[in-house]
């Protein structure tokens, strides 16, 4: 029972992260009906980017703050550049470009920092709070950080007028351009978002992984089943099924065996789609002729 | 006509190959009432969305003087042109209290927001009954009151509506044009309106165009459109 | 992106000419050049093979495949256990092979029916990502030689030929291709093709044609993977060693770059796809082990923006321009 309780709770944690990188992928997927697959090499490279602020001496809460903006900046750009030219593309050209950048990425990871995996520090302290056997404190304080940003991504939305601008322009442009929207930028900040999100992400995985550039492929995936699980289209939805995907992935694995965790992820993908398209909490879409 | 809110000159408008207006003028005056009238299919709808520069359109379109032809939309919204589409455009998904807040996203002044807000409550007092209820459970004369009063929270200059009597029952037009008359008088607002119900729009309007497969066949004062009664006969069916 | 039609039914004595001029210098080459290099364009004709299975489900019919590695792989693992366990002769390993990923590409295909482009990229690339775990399963170990892999002893030429070993697994992979190529040509310009097509562009004009989309999918799915399952078992054998990691999500990018470079819907870019994606990162491998890989990123997206026709379109278009200067 207790290894149980201990199952769930370290997947409570892991769930934060794969919770957090499916909202990354429900937020650009609300407003563009398009899954970014390059969104774990994204938040793979904003992590090298902190690596490298730190080593060069940054503090950590600081490298923590610049990475966030740079990788902010960087959706941004990354939309606006790349992605804007081709968004009325036929749907394999647009997937193309997302394999692209997750492609380009990678291997400048590679390139730039080289294929040694290193390690990656974690601003919480090595010993278990109060001493308990259940969560270390890094387990702990990602899931404190993971959830702190989910208040403050939930409280942006609903309760800034930049928010529902945001949710407007993904829910129905034509009628955001009627209201004097600008739904071109509402689309870039929302892949700046998702790409902030994914490097806090990044940031909190690489302790326990160690950096290296095909760290976030798993996650990946992960977040994928996630989203796909809790509705693709259901910010919420996703954050659910986030947490669920980390429970299951550590029970499943304690007791089925972890090297066909990879392989969970692939049945649960597959049977969501074909199952339930729309996930639990997402909306049933219709094709009309 | 005194000097025009908006001056549109050789209009023309395609769907993709699909030629559907072919070089049209038509004007607005300044807090004046113009309609556009036709069957389905003439091109009024087509009209509108060019005007805010939606569909692929040549021609000049003029607001207050100034070139608007070939702008953005939103840039043409921010210069206080308000348009009630077709079809309504609610954000389904959102509040009511959320989609009148949206007609007021261009607004910094939010003292000026809230009480436009309240002002909206009291032409509707539906819209206050249900304002956190999601608009797509709205019905469909409420979706067109709700459309209209986002259209209004901008506080336009110009405002376009889209048939705004389509599927609504009698009384509730009957509300609704009450509502923009009285608006119209108290803010001087240009409204350019395009409707099949064409006794209802010449009641309303103090000019008219006559649309038929995207050219205008006819245009003048309301009340001499009106009284004609062989125009009306051949070409508005009543 | 206006995919080119399909491959006319008329036989263009132009066309034909060429490929003959092309399937001699095929011949040739193999004489005029040392054994690295006919292994090396061995692995081209591998791909090429490949490259046609994946053109054929995703440019010709429309369903885009992430994970097309993963019916490589499995071909490649079939000819090799087969060979390894089984002790049979390398040259029935392929249509074993063929036939194993055939049925697994129509399986995974009926789920698939149900899934549109997005989000069959997404199954497919969880496919892709998937299979080096699977690959690596202890429970299938004793088969797979798990994280190790299988090596294969290269086959011998028969006795009466005076080739080198790598000359003749060169002409025997050329035949396959061939074969490989003969059928697609036959497959696309018939009715079957035209389904294909029509299913790409307009699904539910198709359906209401009378085209019945559901088979027609699947089978293209199981056709095309018993493409790639061929060539995976050829490149096994010219690789002489099959290992996981060398199954993984890369190997099915890899395989896009190759259609999108060559050409989508398209059977010679094939060749002109199989061709880039062996020589490139060779060539790129010596700036650093990254840069083959940028390479590609960038040259995916410059196809998009500037080439989506890809190489065959390229000289199709060359070509054309060239023989309407010069007269019928």
């Amino acid at each position: 029972m207790n290894a149980l309780l201990h199952q769930i709770l370290s997947g409570l944690a892991t769930g934060g992260i794969y919770a957090s990188v499916a909202l990354a992928l429900v937020m650009i997927y609300q407003a563009t009906h398009l899954v970014n697959f390059a969104q774990g090499e994204l938040a793979m490279f904003s992590t090298y980017i902190a690596w490298a602020l730190i080593e060069a001496g940054v503090p950590y809460w600081g490298a923590f703050a610049l990475t966030v903006v740079f990788a902010f900046v960087l959706g941004v750009v990354i939309e606006r550049v790349i992605v804007r030219p081709v968004e009325d593309a036929p749907i394999l050209a647009i997937v193309i470009v997302f394999i692209a950048l997750l492609v380009i990425f990678n291997s400048m990871a590679g390139w730039i920092f080289t294929y040694t995996i290193k390690p990656f520090p974690s601003p919480f302290p090595t010993e278990p709070l109060f001493g308990n056997s259940y969560l270390s404190s890094h387990e702990l304080g990602s899931m404190g950080i993971t959830l702190v940003v989910l208040l403050l991504l939930f409280v942006f939305f609903r309760f800034t007028p930049l928010g529902l601008a945001m949710r407007a322009a993904a829910q129905n442009p034509v009628s955001s351009r009627l209201v004097g929207i600008r739904v071109g930028w509402m689309l870039a900040l929302g892949w700046g978002l998702a790409a902030a999100i994914g490097a806090i992400a990044g940031m909190m995985v690489a302790p326990v992984v160690f950096l290296e550039p095909n760290m976030m492929g798993g996650i990946l995936l992960y977040a994928f089943a996630g989203a796909l699980l809790g509705g693709i289209d259901s910010p919420g939805g996703a954050v659910i099924g986030g947490f669920i995907v980390g429970v299951l992935e550590n029970v499943v694995g304690a007791y089925v065996g972890t090297e066909l965790k990879l392989t969970v992820a692939l049945v649960l993908i597959v049977g969501v789609l074909v199952v339930r398209p729309s996930g639990m909490f997402g909306q049933v879409h219709v094709n009309r002729v | 006509m005194n000097a025009a809110l908006l001056d549109v000159r050789g209009l023309h408008a395609r769907y993709g190959p699909t030629r559907v207006l072919h070089g049209i003028d038509f004007a607005v005056a300044e807090a004046g009432i113009t309609t556009i009238l036709g069957a389905n299919g003439a091109g009024k709808t087509t009209a509108l969305r060019a005007v805010c520069n939606m569909i692929k359109n040549e021609g000049e379109v003029r607001l207050g003087g100034a070139r608007i032809d070939g702008r953005p939309t939103e840039a043409i919204v921010r210069l206080g042109v308000a348009h009630v589409p077709d079809g309504r455009g609610t954000f389904m998904n959102l509040s009511v209290e959320e989609n009148l807040r949206l007609g007021a996203h261009t607004r910094r002044d939010r003292a000026g927001v809230a009480a436009d807000c309240e002002r909206m409550y009291e032409h509707f007092p539906r819209l206050k009954e249900r304002h956190r209820q999601q608009a797509g459970t709205l019905s469909g004369g409420e979706q067109q009151m709700l459309a209209v009063s986002r259209a209004l929270m901008l506080r336009p200059r110009l405002l376009l509506l889209d048939e705004p009597s389509f599927g609504l029952a009698p009384r509730i037009v009957q509300h609704l044009f009450e509502i923009l008359r009285t608006i119209q008088a108290s803010e001087r607002i240009g409204m350019l309106l395009v409707e099949q119900n064409a006794a209802l729009a010449l009641k309303l309007a103090d000019h008219a165009y006559l649309l038929e497969t995207g050219r205008v066949v006819m245009s003048g004062p309301s009340e001499v459109i009106r009284s004609d009664e062989s125009i009306r006969r051949s070409y508005l069916g009543y | 992106m206006a995919a080119p039609a399909p491959p006319s039914s008329a036989i263009d004595v132009r066309k034909l000419a060429g490929v003959a001029l092309a399937f001699a210098l095929a011949c040739a080459l193999p004489f005029a050049l040392g054994s690295y290099h006919v292994f090396q364009l061995t692995l081209v004709l591998v791909y090429a093979i490949a490259l046609l299975g994946l053109n054929m489900l995703t440019g010709f019919n429309g369903q885009i495949s992430l994970g097309h590695g993963a019916f490589y792989a499995i071909g490649a693992y079939t000819a090799a256990i087969l060979m390894d366990k089984a002790g049979m002769p390398y040259w029935a390993t392929i249509p074993i092979a063929g036939a194993v990923c055939g049925v697994a590409g129509f399986l995974f295909g009926l789920p698939a029916l149900r899934l549109e482009g997005l989000y069959l990229a997404l199954a497919t690339f969880a496919l892709g990502v998937a299979m080096p775990q699977i690959l690596k399963h202890k429970s299938i170990e004793e088969w797979t030689g798990g994280v190790q892999g299988i090596v294969i002893v290269k086959p011998d030429p028969p006795g009466w030929l005076q080739l080198s070993q790598d000359q003749w697994l060169y002409f025997f992979t050329l035949a396959w291709l061939l074969v490989a190529f003969v059928v697609a040509w036959n497959l696309l310009r018939g009715r079957i093709g035209r389904a294909m097509i029509a299913i790409r562009d307009q699904p539910i004009a198709a359906q209401a044609m009378g085209v019945n989309t559901a088979i027609v999918k699947s089978m293209t799915f199981g056709v095309s993977a018993l493409y790639t399952g061929v060539a995976g078992a050829l490149g096994a054998i010219a690789i002489q060693f099959v290992a996981p990691d060398s199954f993984g999500i890369f190997l099915s990018i890899t395989l896009v770059v190759g259609i999108v470079v060559g050409g989508l819907a398209s059977i010679s870019g094939a060749v002109y796809g199989a061709i880039f994606i062996q020589f490139v990162p060779n060539i790129a491998d010596k700036l650093s082990k990254a840069a083959p890989w940028a390479i590609y990123g960038v040259i995916l997206i410059a196809f998009m923006y500037v080439m989506p026709t890809g190489a065959a379109g390229f000289v199709r278009l060359t070509l054309a321009r060239w023989f309407r200067r010069r007269g019928p």
